[in-house]
């Protein structure tokens, strides 16, 4: 049973489909790259099987659970098994490296529990953090502030959270768009070690084809909300990805999408 | 750190004030008392509630109050348009951008500025109500003097702003101003203040709402505002007409806010397409300065009959008679003014010292107190974060009725913290000392809801204006609502809230002095006191004293407001 899963999935913003009749399956413990220009479709992609966009047509189902009709403790349920790395990594700026992680946890409990959790670890979960911290090669920065670190350190934090929450898969939305190619390098090993270590289901969005054939042995290609290709890395030919990326006569749509999406 | 020291203050203040949870109830009575009172907030008068009293040709009711509300509006529109005059010149000595280059020949303008700085903050650290009390015992008090009262300390507080404001003088418009001969005046005039025109302007607007409050509370000495009306009427325990003038006050208040709010927007937006700014800015502006004139014009500010020569001879003794008692007994200056002093600061039924230190234990108690509210509130009010499903979209079905609840929920708490921004604080606690048993506990709650309101609108801009990611990674973890306001949206605002929240202390302090009019016992009682007893040297002494702690507040609050930042 794949642990991702889309089935005619279209999702529309207004007049926009963001994404139209998409239908993809990832198994567990799988690593699959999404390429395609912006406004193709990844960020809804990714949205829709967090269930932060809503189809309007088709199904889609994480670890064999169907995500429409959900509740919303449901939805925050959901949320808690799957690590999410924005772009913008969303990380709180004036709290210290090992609380940012700390915060990962937090959907799990109430509110005083979660507060506890962030500002006034117990030992074991504080041991527990610096470890995690000292994996993604942080182990030194525990207690320096978030936004005192360089961009590649907090890229690190960010995936450390994700990793915190315990989570059975990772999406991470162009998580190397900002870095210069030996980071963005550097930060796709570490992310696709971690998940090989802990049997991570990984999804991620990437815009650079020699990234994408190095660390995923598998391709999806989206344009226009379209799946236009679904195989082994090695098969994606240099051209097909370049087509990918062409400027056609529908830019000024696509333009129009990425601004929603 | 900070929060926990506040706390830790906070709650020696409350040792140091003996408050106990049941000052906080009403005495005796108070309770019916209270019933009725807030009773009338939803059955505001639109008549006398008792005729008995009132002679034959007495003016219908609505026509008191609109009498009451004009005049509101005249008083604070004269002593606010005198304050901008005022701290325009003012500001000039107190701002050094327009100081020439060489250190020989800035030594004049330095003296100035010291001498410019120090007027400011005498002006700006005695409350208008203070302010008023002096001139009540020298001249009486009169429109003119009203609006002088409150034009000195306003006078002072747009000083400081406008010379702040103008601390920056680009080289540019400087070389270019000292290429055509222009001096120091005409640069300040038209090479700095131009520069930051559009938040002299906001500022100023802001002045004049705050100018509508200050008119009404005079009302409460006896000028014919919508204070002097109101407490007649609750004196006469007529509620509902109480609540009529309350919600007057607040109309007018509000009607001021949105209008002003519209040009501040449309100001900092900058002249739309065609280079021009909108047709209505405009006539914004010539109604405020026909405003001006109208109140000038039709507000009784003309002298007294008093006669000039009576007026002066009042001068001088009041003149003679603030010089401290020993002086006035021939008995020098030394060491016998040293005695006076420290009898007024240690001794007697309410010494000095005591008084300004309750006033600092309300002041503190109070802001913590309306931190505390505006975080409860402000999250309420919120728009991005009171909804059924706050930064991050979810695909779970939501029932209508759930959100319209949100929507209900955001509309309620605005209306608080509205409540509490737009009516003064003085005016609370003239209204909350009548039903809690324990003065300072009225004093403290009416600071708090005032400032819970004005601190609760900031907590909410911010909670509105927070980055995206931060709240909306932190929904993409799973977490709820509040975890996101705990873990996320509090930390990232905390420096930037806590910038205001100690600007508002200093604001509570100078208010908390004040509050001793009403009988609690800080500085204004002691002020009050020693008037009412024609005991002016004593009365100056108490009113220096307030002045400096209020001075001191503002060291110690802008000390913290650099050190909070970042």
């Amino acid at each position: 049973m794949p642990f991702f899963a889309l089935d005619e999935v279209t999702v529309r913003f207004g007049n926009l489909e963001a994404l139209r009749s998409c239908t993809m399956a990832v198994g567990r413990g799988e690593r699959l790259a999404l390429v395609g220009p912006s406004g193709s479709g990844k960020s809804t992609l990714l949205r829709v099987l967090t269930a932060a966009a809503m189809p309007s047509g088709g199904r889609v189902s994480v670890d064999g659970r169907d995500l429409g009709g959900l509740r919303e403790d449901e939805v925050r349920a959901l949320r808690t098994r799957i690590g999410f790395i924005h772009q913008q990594l969303g990380l709180v700026p004036n709290l210290r490296a090992r609380q940012n992680v700390a915060a990962g946890r937090i959907g799990r409990f109430g509110l005083v529990r979660a507060v506890r959790h962030v500002f006034w670890p117990d030992r074991g979960s504080r041991e527990a953090i610096d470890r995690l911290l000292g994996r993604v090669g942080l182990g030194d920065r525990a207690e320096t502030r978030t936004d005192r670190l360089s961009g590649g350190q907090q890229q690190r934090v960010a995936i450390a959270r994700a990793l915190w929450q315990r989570p059975d898969g990772v999406l991470a939305d162009e998580p190397v768009s900002s870095l210069d190619p030996a980071r963005a390098r550097a930060v796709l090993a570490l992310l696709t070690r971690l998940s090989v270590e802990d049997g991570l289901t990984l999804v991620v969005s990437l815009h650079q084809l020699d990234l994408a054939r190095e660390f995923f042995p598998r391709l999806v290609g989206l344009r226009g909300g379209r799946v236009v290709f679904d195989r082994p890395s090695g098969e994606v030919g240099e051209a097909e990805f370049r087509a990918l990326y062409e400027l056609s006569e529908g830019e000024m749509d696509d333009d129009r999408r990425a601004e929603v999406a | 750190m900070v929060l926990g020291a506040l706390v830790v203050l906070a709650v020696l203040a409350a040792g140091w004030l003996d408050l106990t949870w049941r000052g906080l109830l009403p005495g005796r009575g108070g309770w019916e008392l209270a019933g009725r009172f807030f009773a009338g907030a939803l059955a505001p008068a639109w008549d006398y509630e008792d005729r008995s009293g009132l002679p034959a040709e007495a003016a219908p009711f609505l026509v008191r109050v609109a009498a009451a509300t004009v005049n509101t509006l005249r008083i604070a529109l004269a002593a606010v348009s005198l304050s901008l005059v005022g701290g325009l010149i003012l500001g000039f000595f107190a701002c050094s951008g327009w100081w020439p280059e060489t250190p020989r020949a800035r030594r004049g303008p330095r003296a100035l500025w010291l001498v410019a700085r120090g007027v400011m903050t005498l002006l700006r650290s005695v409350h208008e109500l203070i302010w008023a009390t002096v001139f009540l015992a020298a001249f009486g008090l009169t429109p003119l003097t009203a609006a002088l009262a409150i034009a000195l300390p306003y006078t002072g507080t747009l000083a400081k702003v406008f010379a702040e404001m103008c601390e920056e003088s680009p080289e540019d418009t400087r070389a270019a101003f000292r290429a055509f001969g222009a001096g120091p005046v005409s640069f300040y005039f038209l090479g700095l203040l131009p520069r930051v025109a559009a938040e002299v302007c906001a500022y100023a607007l802001y002045r004049f709402e705050c100018g509508l409050r200050s008119a009404a509370v005079l009302g409460f000495l006896g000028v014919a505002t919508l204070g002097h009306s109101l407490a007649l009427s609750f004196e006469n325990l007529h509620y509902r007409e109480v609540w009529t003038y309350l919600y007057a006050l607040l109309a007018l208040v509000l009607v001021f806010d949105f209008w002003s709010g519209a040009v501040r927007r449309a100001m900092t937006r900058g002249p739309g397409a065609g280079g021009r700014h909108p047709r209505w800015l405009a006539a914004s502006g010539w109604l405020l300065a026909a405003g001006v004139v109208w109140a000038w014009l039709t507000g009784g500010f003309g002298l007294d009959d008093m006669g000039w020569a009576q007026r002066l001879e009042n001068l001088r003794r009041f003149g003679r008679e603030i010089l401290p008692w020993p002086v006035q007994q021939g008995e020098g200056w030394w060491p016998a003014v040293g005695v006076w002093a420290q009898n007024l600061l240690f001794s007697g039924p309410h010494p000095g010292l005591r008084a300004a230190l309750n006033t600092l234990a309300v002041s503190v108690v109070a802001i913590v107190l309306a931190g505390v509210l505006a975080w409860l509130l402000a999250p309420l009010a919120a728009r991005s974060l009171a909804t059924a499903h706050p930064f991050l979209p979810s695909s779970a079905t939501t029932h209508p009725l759930v959100r319209w609840g949100w929507k209900a929920v955001v509309a309620l708490s605005r209306l608080v913290l509205i409540f509490g921004r737009a009516l003064p604080e003085y005016v609370w606690a003239f209204v909350f000392i009548a039903f809690v048993s324990d003065q300072f506990w009225a004093a403290i709650l009416a600071l708090a809801l005032h400032n819970a309101g004005i601190l609760g609108r900031l907590g909410a801009e911010i909670v509105e204006n927070a980055e995206a990611p931060v709240p909306r990674g932190l929904r993409a973890l799973g977490a709820t609502r509040a975890q996101v306001l705990v873990v996320g949206l509090v930390p990232v605002s905390l420096p930037r809230f806590l910038v205001y929240f100690f600007y508002r202390w200093e604001t509570c302090l100078r208010e908390g002095t004040v509050l001793g009019i009403l009988g609690v016992s800080t500085l204004g009682r002691l002020v009050k006191d020693t008037r009412a007893a024609d005991r002016y040297d004593e009365m100056i002494f108490f009113v220096l004293l307030g002045a400096s702690l209020v001075f001191a507040g503002d060291l110690v609050s802008s000390w913290v407001r650099r050190h909070v930042r970042g």
